[in-house]
C-alpha cells in the first residue's frame, strides 16, 4: 500500500524504484531512535502510519465500497489530495489535524528516499556528490565533463 | 569506560562540544585548566563517518523526538540541531558573519525586545581572534556594518552561477553585493586543503576544508590536556546545600557516572540547555537551576529562512558548489519607511536535491506531478535564502513535556509563532528576494517557508529578574554555573549566528580564566 502511494506521490510507477522507498520507509518504521520532532497529540510515527493505513482502507470502503488498493488510480489520488487537505470524513480517532499529518509524513519519507535514487539523481541532470574529485566548473554555463545533462524522461513532454 | 579524571574534581566540565563548547574547551585547557568535555553524541571521525549521501548524513543531527506546538511550530533535526563533537559546525554551511553594532542595542535604537549587556565593541577584539584563529576566507572590504575587512583569507574565487545570478540582479536593482566571508579555506591551512566545491558542506566536509570545532579546537583543546567524554548525555547537573553546582552526572552507554567539577559550563544548544536546567530542578531550586528569573526557556528565536526560488532559461545547477558564496546585508539595518524593524540578510544559497524536493514537499505541500515537473527541471532554478530577524516574544518557549525519553528525562516541548513584525519583514524580504531573480532575468517561481538557527532560551542581562546569565554567561542564580551557547542571545539579529556563539564563548573563557580559581 506504501508503494501504490508512494506511486502518486513521487508521481512515478518504476518498480525498482518504488521498492527503494518502501525499504526506506521500513526502515524508518523500525529503527529505535528519535522521529526530531512530533505535535503534540500525534503517535509516534510507527502508529501514526500503521493506522492511517488501515484508516484509508475504512475511508475507501466508505466511499467507494472498496479496499485502497482496489480502487481506480484517479480515486486513490482523490482519495490522497483529500488527505493533504484534512478533508476526509471524520472517523474514529482521525480528525483534520491527524489526517493531515499522516499525509506530511507519508510525503515526507517517501520524498526523501525517491530523490536519494540514483537513477532520479541522473534523470534530473544532478552530478552526484563528487568525492573526492570536487567540483572545478562551478560558474554558469560551464560543466565539468562528467557531469550528466539531463536524461531523456520517457513521456515528460519538456524538451531538453 | 576510561576516564582520566573519575575521582577528581577538575576545574572546570563543559557539557555539548558544539560551536561554544569546541571554543570554551580549547581556551581553558590552554589556560592550564583541568577540564572535561561531555558530548551526547559520537566523535566523530571524517573520513569514515561523513557520507556522500544526503539521507544518510541526516544522522548528523539531533534526532530524539521533541513536541513542536504554535502557530508556526518549528522544525528540528537536520534543520537545527547537531549532535556529536563539532556539534552543529559539523554541518553548517559555514557562512560567518559578524552581528552590526545596532543588534547590541534594539531596545534604545527600535523601541522593541531588549539591550545586550555587552556592546559590538566589547566583542570586536573576539571577533577578529575567531577569525584568525581558523582562517575566514572573505572580501577585501565587506560593505555593511563595523567591520570592514579584510578577513585573514582571500575571498572565494570562483563563485557559483547561483551566486553569479544573485550578484546580477542585485547589480541591475543597484543593490550591494559581496562574496560571502566563509569559515571555509580558500587556501591550505594546517594540513587541510581548500573547498573542492562539493556542497556537501550540510552532510559534513569530507575534506576538512570548511572549519568546525570537531577538527579544530577539540583536537587543539585535547592535545592541551582536555579530556573528552563523547556517547555520554548528560541528564543533570547536581547542587549542594549551599546552592552551589558541585558537577554533573552522564549516561554512557546504559550506565550512569558522575563527574564531579568546580566550574558547570552549559553549552548544549538552545534546546538542550534549557531542558537540562530545568530538569535539574532539586530542593533548593524546585523550578529548575538558574530560573529564578523564571525566564529559562524563554524568548527562544528561529531566523526566518524563506527560501525563495526563481526559473531560468539557462541550467544554474544549484548543487555546484560551496551553498552560500554571495550575500546582501542592504537590508539589515531598520528603515521606517518599510512599517517594521530591523532587517535581514540575504544569501544566494545552492541545495542538494533531496533537500529542495524535501522542503518543497513538507513546507511548501508540493507533491505528485507538480513536484516532479519541478524537480525534473531543477537545474533551472536559482535560490536565494532569507536570513530574517525574529524579535523575541515571552510565549515562544521550552518547556517540559509530561512524555520521557530513554534517559528517563522528559521530552522538550517547543512553542514557536512569528509575530506581526516578524511577519512583515518577511513579506519584505520575499518581494527583494523575487525582485532580484527578476532583474537577473528568471521569473518567480515559488517560495518555501522555512526557518534557521534557533538562538535565546536563556537571555543574558544585568537585571537577574529579567535574564538567566550576565554578561559574562554566568548564571545570576549559582555564580559557579555557567550557560555559554546561542541560547544566551538577546536578540536574533539578521545574520547566521556561529560567529557571534564562538566570540561570546572566547570571551567567557577569558573572564573565567581571569578570575584564577575565584568562582
Ligand atoms: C543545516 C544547518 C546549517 C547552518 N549553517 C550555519 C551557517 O552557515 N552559519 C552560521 O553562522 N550558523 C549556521 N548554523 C547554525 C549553527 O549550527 C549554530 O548556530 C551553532 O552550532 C550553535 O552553537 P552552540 O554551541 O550553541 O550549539 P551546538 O553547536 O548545537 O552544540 C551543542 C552540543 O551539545 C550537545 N548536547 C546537547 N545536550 C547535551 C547533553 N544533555 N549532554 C551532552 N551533550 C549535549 C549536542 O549533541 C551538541 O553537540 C547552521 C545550522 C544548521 C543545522
Ligand atoms: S563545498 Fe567545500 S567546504 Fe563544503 S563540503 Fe564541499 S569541500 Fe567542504
Amino acid at each position: 500500500m506504501i508503494k501504490i502511494i508512494a506511486a502518486h506521490v513521487a508521481h512515478d510507477h518504476r518498480e525498482e524504484i518504488l521498492n527503494w522507498v518502501v525499504a526506506h520507509v521500513d526502515e524508518q518504521l523500525a529503527k529505535p531512535f528519535g522521529e526530531s520532532q512530533r505535535k503534540p497529540g500525534i503517535p509516534p510515527q510507527k502508529v501514526l502510519i500503521r493506522g492511517g493505513l488501515k484508516a484509508l482502507n475504512t475511508w475507501a470502503k466508505g466511499s467507494y465500497s472498496r479496499e485502497f488498493l482496489k480502487l481506480e488510480a484517479k480515486q486513490q489520488l482523490t482519495m490522497i489530495s483529500s488527505l493533504q487537505l484534512g478533508h476526509l470524513e471524520e472517523i474514529k480517532d482521525w480528525d483534520t489535524t491527524l489526517q493531515k499529518e499522516l499525509f506530511k509524513k507519508l510525503l515526507g519519507l517517501t520524498i526523501e528516499a525517491y530523490y536519494s535514487h540514483p537513477w532520479v539523481w541522473s534523470e534530473i541532470g544532478y552530478g552526484g556528490p563528487a568525492y573526492p574529485r570536487g567540483y572545478v566548473r562551478v560558474e554558469l554555463g560551464i560543466a565539468d565533463p562528467w557531469e550528466p545533462t539531463r536524461e531523456e524522461v520517457v513521456g515528460d513532454g519538456t524538451e531538453i | 569506560m576510561e576516564r582520566r579524571f573519575e575521582k577528581q574534581e577538575v576545574d572546570v566540565v563543559v557539557v555539548g562540544l558544539g560551536a561554544a563548547g569546541g571554543v570554551l574547551l580549547n581556551a581553558l585547557a590552554k589556560a592550564g585548566l583541568d577540564v572535561v568535555g561531555i558530548e551526547a553524541g559520537p566523535f566523530w571521525d571524517p573520513q569514515n563517518d561523513f557520507a556522500s549521501d544526503e539521507l544518510y548524513s541526516r544522522t548528523l543531527a539531533w534526532n530524539d523526538t521533541r513536541f513542536t506546538t504554535g502557530q508556526d511550530a518549528l522544525q528540528f533535526g537536520s534543520n537545527n540541531s547537531g549532535r556529536g563533537v563539532g556539534g552543529g559546525t559539523v554541518h553548517f554551511t559555514g557562512v560567518f558573519y559578524r552581528f552590526h553594532e545596532s543588534d547590541f542595542r534594539v531596545r534604545t535604537l527600535d523601541g522593541v525586545a531588549d539591550d545586550w549587556p555587552l556592546s559590538y565593541e566589547d566583542l570586536a577584539p573576539y571577533y577578529a581572534k575567531i577569525e584568525q584563529d581558523i582562517k575566514v576566507s572573505g572580501p577585501k572590504e565587506f560593505p555593511w556594518g563595523a567591520f570592514r575587512g579584510p578577513y585573514p583569507y582571500p575571498e572565494r574565487e570562483p563563485i557559483s552561477g547561483n551566486s553569479q545570478i544573485f550578484r546580477k540582479g542585485c547589480a541591475a536593482l543597484g543593490i550591494t553585493s559581496s562574496v560571502a566571508p566563509l569559515a571555509i579555506l580558500s587556501a591550505p591551512f594546517n594540513g587541510r586543503p581548500p573547498c573542492i566545491n562539493r556542497g556537501f558542506c550540510n552532510q559534513g566536509c569530507l575534506p576538512n576544508a570548511k572549519f568546525s570545532t570537531l577538527i579544530h579546537y577539540i583536537p587543539q583543546a585535547i592535545e592541551a590536556g582536555a579530556e573528552v567524554l563523547s556517547d555520554s548525555m548528560v541528564t543533570r547537573i547536581v547542587v549542594n546545600k549551599q546552592g552551589y553546582a558541585t558537577g554533573v552526572e552522564f549516561s554512557h552507554d546504559g550506565k550512569s557516572y558522575a563527574q564531579k567539577a568546580k566550574i558547570v559550563i552549559v553549552s548544549a544548544f538552545v534546546v538542550e540547555t534549557p531542558r537540562l536546567l530545568l530538569n535539574s530542578a532539586c530542593f533548593q531550586f524546585p523550578d529548575g537551576l538558574a530560573n529564578q528569573s523564571g525566564l529559562v526557556g524563554k524568548y527562544i528565536m528561529p531566523h526566518s529562512g524563506h527560501d525563495v526560488y526563481g526559473k531560468f532559461d539557462r541550467e544554474i545547477r544549484l548543487y555546484k558548489g560551496t551553498p552560500v558564496m554571495a550575500v546582501s546585508q542592504d537590508f539589515y539595518e531598520t528603515d521606517q519607511e518599510r512599517g517594521f524593524v530591523r532587517g535581514y540578510s540575504l544569501n544566494a544559497h545552492g541545495s542538494r536535491p533531496l533537500a529542495m524536493a524535501s522542503l518543497a514537499a513538507t513546507n511548501a505541500g508540493l507533491w505528485g506531478k507538480e513536484l516532479r515537473e519541478i524537480m525534473l527541471e531543477w537545474n533551472y532554478y536559482a535560490r536565494i535564502t532569507v536570513v530574517g530577524e525574529v524579535l523575541p516574544a515571552l510565549t515562544n518557549a521550552v518547556t517540559l513535556s509530561d512524555e520521557k525519553d530513554e534517559y528517563g528525562i522528559p521530552r522538550a516541548q517547543v512553542s514557536f509563532g512569528y509575530g506581526e513584525n516578524d511577519r512583515l519583514l518577511i513579506a519584505h524580504a520575499i518581494e527583494t528576494c523575487n525582485a532580484i531573480l527578476e532583474a537577473a532575468g528568471g521569473r518567480r517561481a515559488f517560495v518555501v517557508p522555512d526557518s534557521a538557527h534557533l538562538m535565546g532560551g536563556c537571555r543574558m542581562g544585568d537585571d537577574p529578574a529579567k535574564s538567566v546569565v550576565n554578561e559574562f554567561c554566568q548564571s545570576h542564580d549559582i555564580p559557579n554555573l555557567f550557560i555559554c551557547d546561542a541560547s544566551v542571545f538577546v536578540t536574533s539579529g539578521g545574520a547566521n549566528p556561529t560567529e557571534t556563539v564562538m566570540a561570546i564563548a572566547l570571551r567567557t573563557a577569558q573572564y573565567i580564566i581571569g578570575q584564577k580559581g575565584r568562582i
